[in-house]
């Protein structure tokens, strides 16, 4: 049932390829005199991950990209740009990152994503993408085709998605450039289109101005139509489009499950036995088994066909080997024989799950195959999934199943989360820890009143969502452990220093209730990293239960939090507090001076990122001192601090070469 | 005295206006109007070697930006007290007239509230990484083509006149605090914050007026109508009558408006709409003044059917 999309595909590609008798060569060069070439600006900006501007706004904001060239071809950092969130390493390094997932494709890079849409349907030809600051984290183009139809079993709407260009991320050239990649051919007629980019390598924010598509109505070459669908079945290099087709069929072969009975019952014997281990051994599947156990798994192995040297191999080793595999390859290993794939189901090689790499692939029809691999999945990431045919109907199934001991789950940006979405989580994932649901638009107070019954949540991801006052006091309130709280552009968060205050007063109950000295104190406890990005009111007061309760933050974001004046001292009785700090961004807050940039000096030894761009209060001297004082310093962003020139920069440069100073400029 | 004698046609005018707003008929829907336009200006610095900016003459910016449903005109004037700061008053004004064209051009704002646009602007502005510090006066004149209304919104002392058949049919009412004080949007330094003289947006003047066929815009900055007296300007734009090649017209018009004005600003014996106002604040002066000067020039006509 679930082959049917590829069939469809297929099928559309080969009445393409019939359509076509005359030479390909002579085809290809008609295709470049061919005078119905479409040229076309984006019309729309319908989908992102991420933003750097406000939501309301027109500057550095995603929508941006749609239209033509505002910028190009001057360089630098200009408010009509499209601008993400974030740029190189640093957000990585900070004491928010979040672990990374094993199991994730080499070639899956991806930090962030645009969707795009063009006013014409059109066969890509070439893709003009003008890139005015920081260019080179464009990392993979993909094409939609929203009209394959609908599935017959589920009824829902079919949507495929090719890759028409993949390579790795760039060393910023500094210049700015329209970029071309080489498109492979796409198959189908496209007005939607997918930029991911990623930003390791990006100095600072990477804009992008404008996208600039060329095409054709009519196919221009259907030898590579062909050429493209073969791919989907056959793996030919280790390029990234083939490994995610071979994905696909071998997912949905799982789910087809044309295995005879007795291997069945064999199989659950065996997962049977395993689970003993693991209840045993709890999580260590890695770790070497004790001699009797392996004796046994042996034994069964053994007993059951004839795998030639594989038998003699310890089942423990074959799962060391398949743990170092990612999730597509697993699934061809699974296709191999009987005793890999009883292996490669095993519910241990599920403990991690990322499916963020493979968001285009995953369906209900793949949550239900995965589900009975998954009983002991502590992480789940669905992130990015949008697949029309990803439903609420098969994560409320997979959480069911699956949900019992998962700790972590992010599903940031995607399109089957709403309230019923939130609220299942709510009730099959009692331990869950970290919850990612940034960007989830349909989540309104019923929803999110809802996570309250995540009693041991740690870290909480809100970024872009609809969060209100109401229901994150609540959340609050019943998640005692919380130590990451990332609130960043939430604009229905009218009322910050009433959170703050319940932030403080959580952690100031706490404080109360463990009466021991500081060492016995569970460090798990205690707020280590909050985001206000572009909170409209918090003032000095909130910031104020913040600092005087949490004192052990390790890192804060209190960029475009406009309302916050230097003047009331609040950023020096900060650093007083809070003498942990890591990481703190007061971006473009133009109250910022010399007398907060000293008290940092000297109370936080330990801070490793600082952004104070856009104040001019600031003078060389004072940064000077904290590139002196704060030894662990490796990111300084003075940009837009109109008392550091760019000979002062140099001089630092050389003086401090352990810290990345950045000054962006516009011109 | 002479300013007497304005006052009371102003109000006559006024009147007049009202009465015929109100018995004008309902109108039909006709064909969409839109704007033809012609800009003018000088700076008041004399330097020849000034870098020549876009939509910028001296401390004035302008703007001018269509989209499907209104043509809008804009102009700001920077407060040039801001030089004696080491800052640059001209960056204030060009940024928001920038932005406001962007807003227009990408359809961010609510037609029927040009204030709005102005509001809008103005946070736009504080959303730059750039520190930007400076004031400015601001006066938008939007275009409802299908309405074929103009809606304004006016903060300060730059200003607009509909002029229809040689009479000044509709114009901005100045704002101001002291005399040469006008209201103005500010950003001032973190330092300074509660010594700098700051309007909100939400304080512009707003009105609405319907427009016909052929009459005419003038939207410009203080260095006009302080030293053009507006029976000067209505002279100038009856002048302009012939139908063929409007825009090199209104161009035209503009410029000579603009001339005008910026030769009388030097003239030392020339008693000023400014220095009669002087007057009446109580100080004596005589002659033009001196100012940067933007003249916008719009006449309404019929929207050429591009098919």
């Amino acid at each position: 049932m679930a082959a049917l999309p590829a069939t469809n595909a297929f099928t559309i590609s080969a009445s393409q390829a019939a359509g076509s008798t005359g030479d390909k060569g002579l085809m290809r060069t008609e295709s470049l005199r061919n005078p119905n070439i479409t040229v076309q600006f984006a019309k729309e900006v319908i989908d992102f991950s991420s933003q750097y501007g406000t939501e309301t706004s027109i500057s550095y904001t995603a929508r941006n990209l749609a239209g033509g060239a505002n910028i190009f071809p001057s360089y630098g950092d200009f408010t009509q740009a499209c601008v993400f969130r974030t740029y190189g390493p640093w957000w990585k390094k900070a004491p928010s990152a979040r672990k990374p997932f094993e199991r994730t494709p080499k070639t899956f890079l991806s930090d962030d994503y645009i969707e795009i849409t063009f006013a014409t349907k059109v066969y890509p030809i070439k893709l003009d993408i003008y890139e005015t600051y920081n260019p080179g984290a464009i990392v993979r183009i993909l094409a939609c085709d929203m009209n394959v139809g609908t599935d017959v079993d589920t009824g829902l709407s079919v949507c495929q998605w090719v890759t028409l260009w993949q390579g790795r991320p760039e060393e910023s050239t500094r210049q700015s450039r329209i970029f071309s990649p080489p498109l492979k051919q796409c198959p189908f007629p496209t007005e939607l289109l997918r930029l991911e980019l990623c930003h390791d390598l990006a100095p600072y924010y990477t804009d992008l101005d404008c996208v600039q598509l060329h095409g054709t109505t009519e196919p221009v070459t259907n030898f590579s139509c062909v050429r493209l669908h073969s791919e989907q079945f056959y793996v030919k290099d280790g390029d990234g489009v083939n490994v995610m087709s071979t994905m696909t069929g071998a997912l949905k072969d799982l789910s087809l499950e044309p295995n005879p009975k007795e291997f069945n019952t064999e199989n659950q014997y065996v997962s049977k036995e395993i689970k003993q281990i693991t209840r045993e051994k709890d999580t260590g599947h890695e770790e070497i088994k004790n001699i009797k156990q392996t004796n046994n798994l042996d034994s069964v192995t053994y007993m059951q066909s004839d795998n030639g040297f594989f038998d003699l191999l310890p089942g423990e080793v074959i799962q060391i080997i398949l743990s170092n595999m990612d999730l597509p390859g697993l699934c061809s290993m699974a296709q191999t024989c009987r005793l890999l794939r009883r292996h490669c189901c095993d519910s241990l090689q599920y403990i991690e799950l990322n499916l963020q790499p493979h968001w285009t692939q995953v369906t209900d029809a793949v949550m239900y195959s995965l589900l009975k691999r998954c009983s002991h999945l502590q992480r789940l990431n669905l992130s990015w999934c949008k697949n029309p045919q990803l439903t609420i109907n098969g994560v409320d199934a997979f959480m069911q199943f699956c949900g019992r001991e998962l700790t972590c789950l992010y599903i940031s940006t995607c399109k089957f989360v709403n309230n019923d979405c939130l609220m299942s989580v709510a009730q099959y994932c009692p331990n869950l820890r970290e919850l990612d649901i940034d960007s989830c638009l349909q989540v309104d107070s019923t929803g999110f009143s809802q996570l309250k019954n995540l009693l041991q949540l740690q870290r909480l991801n809100l970024y872009r969502t609809y969060i209100d006052t109401m229901s994150l006091t609540a959340i609050i309130r019943s998640c005692p452990n919380l130590q990451h709280l990332n609130l960043g552009s939430c604009t229905c968060l009218h009322f910050m220093d009433d959170i703050a205050d319940e932030l403080g007063k959580n952690c100031r109950v706490m404080n109360g209730v463990y009466l021991v000295p500081d060492r016995f104190h569970d460090s798990k406890r205690k707020l280590k990293s909050l985001e206000l990005w572009r909170s409209r009111s918090i003032s000095h007061e909130g910031l104020l239960r913040i600092y005087t309760n949490c004192r052990d933050l390790e890192e804060i974001d209190l960029g475009w939090c406009t309302e916050l004046k230097s003047r009331t001292s609040c950023f020096v009785e900060l650093t007083q507090n809070c003498t942990k700090l890591k990481k703190l961004f007061l971006t473009a807050n133009r109250t910022v001076c010399d007398e907060d940039l000293l008290a940092i000096a000297k109370h936080c030894k330990d801070m490793e990122q600082l952004d104070i761009l856009g104040t001019r209060e600031v003078s060389a001297f004072a940064a000077q001192r904290i590139l002196e004082n704060c030894k662990k310093l490796i990111m300084f962003d003075v940009s837009f601090c109109s008392g550091i020139d760019f000979p002062m920069m140099e001089t630092w440069k050389k003086d401090f070469p352990h810290c990345e100073i950045k000054k962006s400029y516009q011109n | 005295m002479q300013s007497v004698a304005l006052f009371g046609r102003q109000i006559a005018r006024a009147f007049i206006t009202s009465i015929q707003s109100e018995f004008r008929p309902n109108a039909r829907p006709r064909e969409p109007l839109h704007l033809v336009t012609g800009t003018a200006g000088f700076s008041k610095s004399l330097a020849k070697n000034q870098a020549f900016k876009k939509w910028t003459y001296g401390d004035d910016a302008y703007f001018i930006a269509r989209n499907k449903v209104a043509d809008v005109i804009g102009v700001a004037d920077g407060v040039g007290g801001w030089r004696n700061y080491g800052i640059d008053p001209s960056a204030f004004p060009r940024s928001l007239m920038e932005l406001c064209q962007r807003l227009v051009v990408e359809n961010q704002f609510k037609l029927q509230a040009p204030a709005n646009i102005l509001e809008d602007g103005y946070c736009e502005l504080l959303q730059q990484k750039t520190p930007l510090i400076g004031s400015s006066t601001a006066c938008i004149v939007a275009l409802h083509k299908e309405e074929r209304t103009i809606y304004t919104a006016n903060l300060g002392d730059s200003g607009f006149l509909v002029i229809r058949n040689g009479e000044v049919v509709h114009r901005s009412q100045e704002q101001q605090h002291y005399f040469n004080t006008p209201f103005q949007l500010a950003v001032a330094p973190a330092s300074q914050e509660w010594q700098v003289l700051s309007d909100s947006p939400s304080m512009a003047q707003s009105t609405s007026y319907r427009v016909e066929e052929g009459d005419v815009i003038l939207l410009g900055t203080d260095g006009l109508f302080d030293n053009l007296s507006e029976d000067m300007i209505v002279d100038y734009i009856t002048r302009m009558k012939d139908k063929r090649e409007e825009n090199v017209q209104v161009q035209t018009t503009a410029k000579n408006i603009a001339e005008k004005a910026h030769q009388l600003s030097f003239d030392p014996d020339y008693l000023s709409p400014f220095a009669l106002s002087a007057l009446d604040a109580g100080i004596a002066m005589r002659g033009g003044k001196p100012d940067d000067i933007t003249v916008i020039l719009a006449k309404v006509s019929c929207q050429p059917q591009e098919t």
